[in-house]
């Protein structure tokens, strides 16, 4: 087997769920989308559900190939079609860790250190990630329960700094343009869970097979609680429209955390909180890659393929999104989505389809 | 016989470093090597004389004595008494042993005295049986049959006694010499414990740990590494409790090695260690009997090294750094205090200069106004940028640590006055460096002891990410951080991960890491270990006062 090690169910659950929600402490998308106004946590929590649901073919293609990743069960169930599926979700994995690298060097060459040029940070993390990818899927998933507690912990006690400074009539009124925006909000959000390919390739690797819909369900339910940790403070201080104009929502609002004028200026904290939590996901991402290209290849092992894949990644975030304008303009909805729900939902549910049909697993 | 099983082992495994090596020093000599040639490789007068004797001994005095005066030609140590067996029948005998290794005391009244006194009837067929039943008063005696084993008692300090017309010479064990005696250690000192600690010889030690334990089932496992120093290295784990495996392996690995000396327990951690290349200690040590004690007693595995208090104990966690065997005797509300005061020291020492280096030259705007304006006033007329300043005063403090611990006990009272003169305030008022990095370094220096047994790797972490911060910022540190805790997950000793019970995360096991749990509450042994036998005491076993009503009696 490829991958020889073996991660506990609470592992997983904190991978996925760092994994999607790190970008959110900085980016906030959320915000941009519908429904546009102060009912955005209230998608948040819809979330929660919808992901269930469109992570239902994940689940059921789990069900009847327990041993097999995507890349290996698509193969069995369409042939050569499904090794083109393969390399369809393997791109959609380099893509997102190039994204997730591009948001966060662009992150730190705009608001931290402006001097500094994109491509130091790519390498560097890149190199970083390189390492703890080569160190395998134990290593990453230890990694994401150490900085897991770290980075819940830091975003609780924010919330409890900023309880003075929060307006929560700003969240009134409840459901001002009806149901239908909420709901396409959530949509949108769960469109943009590379997490659910995620689960797709490591749920093999689950030491405890009783506890999948236990994975399913807590991290998609942690997941939703932690974006509307995140999004209460920055709607609740600034109000929506204001909101809406930040760049980094999040990053703005610690910056104003002052408690007895000697508690303040904690945005270094939060900063290196993006650094590690965005460490885990590429890492994450760059390994799905790396996994999935030597399982598609049929390899022995993934590590040869770990610094060709890390010397593709740094152009390409750099191709993708040479300023954060562009980066913007590519992970807006109005694109993203429906490119996102190409591979998360359609491809596994044509899989489903036909191992259905095909009488496959 | 372990030395036989040893020379046994050291055949079969010809590493092509020694032979090179051999070849190298006596390439006459290896050619005409047999069997036993490892053992005796750098000795070639005793390799020729046991090879014409066949190694046996003969029975024959005069043969026999000049055997063992040419094993130990130029020798002068050595010492061979000729005597008559027997008060009125008189055999010829000899002892041979070496001097300061022996109870000179002993040998007089236990073995010379009752031998040449002897009344009994004896006889070349039963001499053998009546001095051990009834002329030897000595505890430890055993038979010898060859040289090889005879000259490996004399060297571990044995008395032996050569019989005419015997081809069994009989080992009488009666060591002594001059010996450090048990006293308080040095490098683990307590406030409340017992305080004596390990010696430098092994069966003082083996004594200790076994006055703690008084159990059958504290195994001690002998074996010789080392073919010029033939150092006795003891396996000691608890049976039942410690993870058999761990003890395999651990056996294993140490018949693995082949060397020519073990000077000191940190040689046989060089050649066991899992991340030899790492960092990161994953063999730990210790010089207290009770904390090898609770070690063994979680399930760990010990290996004593003749010649040092050291005593390694294996698996080693990286939390264990942080465990103090007071811990435990004290009351557990400060314990945990005290825990997490160390955890912080050791972010401290490492991370201090790093974030001082990174805040001021890259995110002065994460600092609060006020502190901000103090630094940068302390710091205005200094030469240097903070990443000079830093490994400078770093440097400097390094430097001054170890010429404080190696000059004698006086100089190093100059030392340290030098040392406060010229960091502490001439650096500052000639302009040379500012105030708040001589702060950073002193605050450093102190949390480095808090921590001790990672006090050389918080020092070359701590530079490193010096560096980084300098290069680029608190990003850099981050990053650091990031690879060293890759790197640290990433290790194992014996099987178990390094940094475990916190990632992979065993809540039960964080009782002991997070908090010192009371002890009645403590229940189980670490998981992680592994042992056979996790459950420690009883439930229940929480104090309470008596009922009230019953009480009255």
């Amino acid at each position: 087997m490829l991958e020889e090690g073996r991660i506990t169910y609470k592992q997983l659950i904190l991978l996925i769920f760092l994994s999607r929600i790190i970008v959110t402490i900085n980016y906030l998308p959320a915000l941009n989308e519908p429904p546009l106004n102060q009912d955005v946590w209230l998608s948040e929590l819809l979330f929660f559900p919808l992901q269930l649901l469109l992570a239902l073919p994940v689940y059921i293609l789990w069900k009847r190939f327990p041993n097999q990743t995507i890349i290996q069960y698509s193969q069995i169930i369409a042939g050569k079609l499904g090794k083109l599926a393969g390399v369809l979700i393997i791109w959609y994995f380099l893509h997102s860790t190039a994204i997730s690298l591009a948001q966060f060097s662009l992150f730190l060459t705009s608001a931290v250190m402006s001097e500094t040029p994109i491509l130091f940070f790519a390498l560097t993390l890149v190199l970083v990630c390189a390492y703890a990818t080569r160190k395998g899927l134990e290593v990453i998933s230890r990694l994401s329960e150490l900085f897991a507690p770290l980075i819940i912990i830091t975003f609780i006690s924010v919330t409890f700094l900023l309880a003075k400074d929060m307006n929560l009539k700003t969240l009134t009124p409840i459901l001002e343009k009806g149901v239908l925006p909420v709901f396409n909000g959530s949509l949108i959000y769960s469109a943009r869970s590379v997490e659910v390919l995620g689960l797709a390739m490591l749920l093999p690797y689950l030491n405890n097979r009783q506890k999948v819909k236990r994975v399913f369900i807590l991290s998609f339910g942690l997941i939703s609680l932690f974006f509307v940790l995140i999004t209460i403070p920055v709607l609740t201080v600034f109000g929506v429209t204001e909101a809406r104009r930040l760049t980094f929502p999040d990053y703005s609002v610690i910056q104003l955390v002052n408690v007895g004028d000697f508690l303040e200026r904690i945005e270094s904290v939060h900063m290196a909180i993006w650094i590690l939590g965005t460490f885990i996901k590429v890492t994450f991402l760059y390994y799905l890659t790396v996994l999935g290209l030597s399982q598609l290849l049929n390899l022995k092992d993934y590590r040869p393929l770990i610094l060709p894949t890390g010397t593709i990644l740094i152009p390409l975030s750099l191709l993708i999104a040479p300023s954060l304008v562009e980066l913007e303009a590519f992970t807006s909805y109005k694109i993203f989505v429906w490119y996102s729900f190409f591979f998360i939902l359609l491809i596994p549910s044509l899989l489903v389809l036909t191992a259905i049909i095909r009488k496959k697993g | 016989m372990p030395i036989k099983k040893l020379v046994d082992g050291l055949n079969k495994r010809k590493y092509r470093s020694r032979r090179q090596q051999q070849s190298a020093n006596d390439p006459g000599l290896n050619r005409t090597n047999s069997p036993n040639g490892s053992l005796l490789d750098s000795q070639p007068d005793v390799q020729d004389t046991s090879q014409a004797n066949s190694d046996s001994l003969t029975g024959d005095l005069v043969k026999d004595l000049h055997t063992v005066q040419s094993i130990f030609e130029e020798s002068s140590d050595l010492i061979t008494r000729e005597f008559k067996i027997g008060a009125t029948e008189s055999i010829k005998a000899f002892i041979v042993m070496l001097n300061g290794l022996i109870d000179v005391k002993a040998v007089n009244a236990d073995l010379i005295k009752p031998l040449m006194f002897l009344e009994h009837d004896i006889n070349k067929n039963n001499v053998l049986a009546v001095i051990k039943g009834n002329a030897l008063s000595v505890a430890m005696v055993k038979e010898g049959h060859s040289f090889a084993e005879v000259t490996d008692s004399i060297l571990s300090g044995d008395t032996v006694l050569f019989i005419e017309d015997s081809e069994i010479a009989l080992i009488a064990s009666l060591r002594g010499g001059e010996r450090r005696s048990v006293e308080e250690s040095k490098t683990e000192s307590i406030v409340r414990g017992p305080r004596e600690g390990f010696v430098e010889n092994l069966s003082t030690n083996m004594a200790l740990l076994r006055r703690k334990m008084k159990n059958p089932a504290l195994k001690f496992s002998e074996l010789q590494i080392g073919s010029q120093t033939k150092t006795t290295v003891c396996v000691a784990y608890l049976k039942g409790i410690a993870n058999e495996k761990v003890v395999e392996e651990i056996k294993n690995r140490l018949k693995r090695i082949d060397t020519d000396s073990i000077l000191e327990s940190g040689y046989i951690e060089a050649f066991i260690e899992d991340g030899p290349l790492s960092l990161f200690p994953t063999v730990g040590n210790a010089e207290k009997p009770d904390i090898v004690s609770a070690k063994l007693l979680e399930g760990r595995v010990a290996i004593l090294v003749d010649g040092t208090p050291f005593v390694l104990t294996v698996p080693y966690l990286f939390i264990e750094a942080f465990q103090n065997a007071e811990d435990y005797y004290t009351r557990p509300y400060y314990a945990t205090f005290i825990r997490w005061l160390r955890w912080l020291a050791f972010f401290l020492t490492t991370l201090t200069p790093a974030l001082y280096v990174a805040i001021t030259t890259f995110h002065q705007e994460f600092l609060p106004p006020a502190l901000l304006v103090s630094i940068a006033a302390a710091e205005e007329g200094t030469p240097f940028p903070a990443m000079v300043e830093a490994l400078l005063m770093q440097t400097i403090y390094e430097i001054l640590r170890e010429a404080g611990l190696r000059l004698p006990r006086p100089v190093g009272q100059a030392v340290s006055i030098v040392g406060v003169l010229v960091i502490g305030d001439a650096a500052i008022s000639s302009g040379l460096v500012g105030a708040p990095m001589v702060v950073v370094t002193a605050l450093t220096a102190i949390s480095s002891f808090v921590v001790p047994s990672l006090t050389d790797v918080s020092t070359i972490v701590r530079f490193i990410l010096i560096l980084l911060a300098g290069f680029s910022g608190l990003y850099g540190v981050v990053l650091g951080f990031i690879a060293f805790m890759t790197h640290q997950i990433s290790l194992r000793s014996l099987g178990v991960p390094y940094m475990s019970p916190l990632a992979p995360s065993t809540f039960s096991d964080l009782k002991d890491v997070v908090i010192r749990a009371p002890l009645w509450a403590m229940l189980t042994r670490p998981r992680v270990i592994g042992g056979g036998n996790p459950n420690r005491r009883k439930p229940n076993l929480r104090p309470t006062p008596p009922d009230e009503q019953k009480g009255e009696s």
